[in-house]
């Protein structure tokens, strides 16, 4: 039976509650930090050096790998653990879950569509998937493969009966390692991190959270000595929460998602200085 | 528990450099369409490095193939010099070639790949 705070609430009467209980002003706080996160590595689009325009469909292609890699580094902010860490309402703990999961999954799309649309697009992009890549190439099928690990024992941690304290341990090790390993592919690989100052803007933008992660597990690890302590029990299984209103945050996700594509059809035009078809048209015509 | 995890990462990690080394030694190169003469505004030993410090000989590819102390960096090698011309050029506003989606110079139209035979025999 769903529950709010700790009084049991007939179903039909749930979702009218959790509703009324629920900050108007959260899915926006949210979407907030989530907008912010990625505006910033969205503005070094902008900056010079410009990165080389290579066609929409493939700078496009490039903008959703730099994205999931960005929303990837950004998850740590919306956490459950870090939302509490920081004072947040508990009741909104369940939903701050549901947030990071829901990213977790728009990242991972992201990072596949990169993946396998240059493949498409491009077949000779294959190259890059055998071992004979190079390491950054490498680092980032690895980093895949790390966060399809992760949301794997995410989705069947209680099915696999791992414990909750492990999978934690497993889960942010794993995450960082993916994060650390897609910020050097993202650097090595150069294309919109193209100069020393987006290269240290970009990687302060990862360190940042994955930082704040570490040390949170740090206090968790102190906290854990105590024998009530909340980080001994997954946060949403510590606090009865009521379940979360899940069309305004997969509304404000969309909306999002939205601006971040006006955002690049804005500065795919301006990332290049010269189509490629111009080029060549040029060098054809052995114009300057 | 934990020490075993560790030796398999570390047997992993060294497993890894290894089998990618070997990959890429045994690894066929791909076309390459070059044509020279849109080259002709760069000096010679540009790209012909050892006119001037005899540090090879023949094409491109017998030193940079098969020369154990640069064969594993070939990859970052011709694309740090190809493509990052390219790229500086495209930025200052002039002509440049291809610079990122590979199949522009990695196919089978260029003179450098019916005339140095970049594949191995």
């Amino acid at each position: 039976m769903p529950v709010n705070g700790n009084v049991s609430v007939p179903a039909g009467k749930c979702r009218k509650t959790a509703a009324a209980n629920f900050p108007a002003r959260f899915p926006v706080r949210l979407g907030v930090i989530v907008a912010a996160t990625l505006a910033l590595p969205l503005a070094l689009l902008f900056l010079v050096p410009h990165a080389p325009q290579n066609g929409l469909v493939w700078d496009v292609l490039m903008v959703a790998g730099l994205l999931g890699a960005a929303l990837i580094a950004a998850l740590p902010l919306v956490s459950p653990r870090l939302w509490h860490r920081f004072g947040g309402d508990p009741r909104e703990l369940r939903s701050v879950l549901f947030w990071h999961a829901d990213l977790a999954y728009v990242a991972v799309t992201l990072v596949l569509v990169h993946t396998f649309g240059l493949v498409v697009l491009d077949t000779t992009t294959i190259e890059y998937l055998k071992l004979s890549a190079p390491w950054s190439m490498l680092a980032a099928m690895l980093a895949t493969i790390l966060l399809l690990v992760v949301l794997v024992s995410s989705w069947y941690r209680i099915g696999l009966k791992i414990r909750y304290r492990s999978w934690r341990q497993w889960h942010v090790g794993m995450s960082l390692a993916a994060t650390g390993l897609m910020a050097f592919h993202v650097v090595d690989a150069a294309y919109f991190v193209n100069s020393p100052l987006k290269q240290a803007v970009f990687i302060t933008l990862v360190a940042g959270p994955s930082a704040m992660a570490l040390a949170d597990g740090a206090l968790a690890r102190g906290h854990a000595r105590a024998p009530d302590s909340a980080s001994a029990v997954p946060p949403h299984e510590a606090f009865e929460v009521p379940a979360t209103r899940a069309g305004s945050r997969r509304f404000v996700v969309l909306v999002c998602g939205l601006l971040f594509v006006a955002v690049i059809s804005v500065a795919i035009p301006r990332a290049g200085s010269r189509p490629a078809d111009e080029a060549r048209a040029c060098l054809a015509e052995a114009c300057g | 528990m934990r020490l075993v995890l560790l030796l398999i990462i570390v047997a992993s990690a060294i497993a890894l450099v290894y089998a990618r080394a070997h990959m890429i030694r045994a690894h066929d190169l791909l076309p390459v369409a070059f044509e020279h003469l849109d080259h002709g505004d760069e000096k010679c030993v540009v790209c012909h490095h050892n006119y001037e410090d005899d540090t090879g000989f023949d094409s491109c590819y017998s030193c940079h193939k098969h020369d154990a102390s640069v064969a594993l960096e070939i990859e970052p090698m011709f694309h740090d010099f190809c493509r990052d011309c390219h790229i500086e050029k495209a930025q200052a506003g002039e002509a440049s070639g291809p610079f990122r989606v590979c199949g522009e110079c990695h196919n089978e139209s260029g003179r450098m790949s019916q005339n140095l035979n970049l594949r191995r025999k």
